[in-house]
């Protein structure tokens, strides 16, 4: 082999300071093992964290540019949503409890969290398919970008609530604290499903039709016009039935945490709904870092 | 003595043949048990390829289309994993390809910058130290504040080179970027590719441009079908490019 002409220049790190040693020959994007993707994604995501604040502030900024009223459509969206459910709900079923509104808003924001949350990483290998083959990053970085932009932009729309407490005069509450964990269980079962389907969808984009018919007809399967505790105690079976749905604790826990009222919810439902939550976080996460790699050849 | 800057040790990869349809589930079915059409045929984009770059090489890679120059830089920047074989480098590694991606239409120019810095792994303070440099060296500083969808396609281009090349990783990917932009802007550009060369520990560049490989590499490989055939001076690799005989009679040659 020719010897090289040029000499060795120190190399210079991220951070700035010059290397005595050269570099170690590393493997290039080494495969993960399937029990080691959701520690590695951590570790990615807080490596990587710039640049999801990056695109996380780009989407924030490109979600209501060149609109005359600019974020408030962040609260007037929920509130349109909610009028047509309540005038829905006036029309079968008479004259609702007073701060049915209030339940309904808080309601459709976390439905909208979840459904923006699933349908948006879903489609994240898709989507970018144009950066992922000319540059790259940990891929998980897009499908935590989706979830991160629809939390940011779920944040914005609560703040409708403030006014309606006020309205209503409901102090705040210990049961605030619910809400958080009502968001980060909605987080995680939305990232779960979206990265689990997210490699199915580059084979096969049937999945994410399936998944926009489900987030659809989810609105009336999930406590979102209705709440648990509306259920007259003959219907109490039919309710234990749709608490099956991972989706009716923490919609339930941020309706509850800002109206403060205790979780109107057994503690059975609750662990079956945390762990369901979890479980599918971890398995979603563990598949989309084993096959992603694989996944992306197919793009 | 320098040290090994990149390693492939025998690295294929396939990649499945992209059917214009999807497969149907009724094609699925009988393909299941048995009956039909085969699996769909792989193309393998790499075969069995081993490459050793030291620091300080500047290598070019000579081949036609397709036949897997960019391939081999995008396994070597991470983008792909290799189906078989070990790939490895020693060091921070920058790929200059397909300028811009991820640029928006809807964002100012400067916002893009931050962007498109992020995206080729720059924290914002990096950025912010980089961006009067990349600024002026774009030449756009009355238009940074734009809507970059107001933007011409030069411009644009301008941009992203202006970002990719403020950077100075060990290992310099380059994949037929060179060239961007009006007269001026292309004179500019080479030079500051020749200038990145300088400073880089290693670099690896796919081109058209034979003349540019004879002047600036020390060292061609000829990419042929997946294979590296040659490996010399870039006189010697360009002058075996060239005396092939056309794609036709290419099997009859048989040349290696």
């Amino acid at each position: 082999m020719k010897a090289p002409v040029k000499p060795a220049l120190a190399s210079v790190g991220p951070s700035g300071e010059t290397a005595i040693r050269p570099p170690e020959l590393t493997e290039i994007n080494p495969p993960i093992g399937f029990w080691s993707g959701p520690a590695r994604m951590w570790r990615n995501a807080r490596e990587n964290r710039h640049l999801l604040y990056n695109f996380i502030q780009r989407d924030i900024r490109l979600k209501y540019r060149d609109s005359a009223l600019g974020y408030f459509w962040s609260l007037l969206e929920p509130l349109m949503m909610s009028a047509v459910y309540f005038i829905l709900y006036v029309i079968i079923a008479g004259k609702p409890d007073p701060r049915y509104p209030l339940w309904v808003i808080l309601g459709v924001i976390t439905w909208s969290f979840f459904t923006k949350a699933v349908s948006d990483s879903l489609v994240c290998l898709t989507r970018n398919e144009g950066m992922i083959k000319q540059v790259y990053f940990p891929r998980e970085l897009f499908a935590l970008t989706s979830v991160g932009s629809a939390l940011a932009l779920t944040l914005l729309n609560l703040l409708v609530a403030i006014p309606l407490l006020l309205i209503y005069r409901i102090p705040p509450t210990p049961y605030l604290l619910m809400v958080p964990v009502g968001l980060l269980l909605t987080a995680l079962l939305g990232l779960g499903i979206g990265m689990g389907m997210a490699c199915l969808n580059v084979v096969n984009r049937d999945v994410d039709f399936f998944f926009r018919f489900l987030t659809r007809a989810g609105v009336f399967l999930a406590p979102v016009m209705w709440t648990v505790e509306m259920a007259p105690p003959s219907k109490a079976k039919w309710i234990d039935y749709l608490l099956l749905n991972p989706m009716a604790v923490p919609i339930t826990m941020v309706r509850d945490g800002i109206a403060g009222e205790r979780l109107g919810i057994g503690a059975g439902h609750v662990a079956y709904s945390v762990g369901f939550c979890l479980f599918s976080f971890l398995l979603g996460s563990m598949f989309f870092m084993r096959y992603e790699a694989f996944t992306i050849k197919k793009l | 003595m320098s040290h090994t800057s990149i390693l492939l040790e025998g690295v294929s990869i396939e990649f499945p043949r992209k059917p214009v349809t999807v497969g149907t589930i009724e094609r699925s079915f009988l393909r299941m048990i048995g009956i039909g059409a085969r699996r769909d045929p792989k193309f393998t984009a790499l075969r069995d390829v081993s490459l050793e770059v030291k620091e300080g090489e500047v290598l070019g890679l000579v081949g036609r289309n397709g036949a897997g120059k960019s391939t081999l830089l995008r396994v070597i920047a991470g983008v792909y994993r290799p189906d078989r074989g070990a790939a490895k480098r020693a060091g921070q590694v920058s790929l200059l390809a397909g300028l811009g991606v991820g640029f928006n239409g809807n964002l100012s120019g400067k916002e893009n910058v931050y962007l498109y810095g992020a995206i080729l792994g720059h924290p914002r303070r990096v950025m912010d130290r980089l961006m009067s440099g990349i600024i002026e060296f774009s030449g756009l500083e009355d238009f940074i504040d734009q809507p970059l969808r107001t933007y011409s396609s030069g411009m644009k281009a301008r941009l992203g080179f202006s970002v990719a090349s403020a950077i100075r990783p060990d290992i310099l990917l380059i994949d037929e970027v060179l060239a961007v932009g009006d007269a001026d802007f292309k004179e500019r550009s080479t030079k500051r590719i020749k200038e990145m060369m300088s400073e880089a520990g290693t670099v690896l560049m796919a081109s058209h441009s034979l003349t540019l490989i004879k002047d600036i590499c020390t060292r061609a490989i000829l990419v042929e079908k997946g294979q590296i055939v040659e490996s010399g001076s870039p006189a010697q690799v360009i002058a075996t490019y060239r005396g092939e005989p056309q794609p036709k009679l290419a099997k009859v040659a048989g040349a290696r």
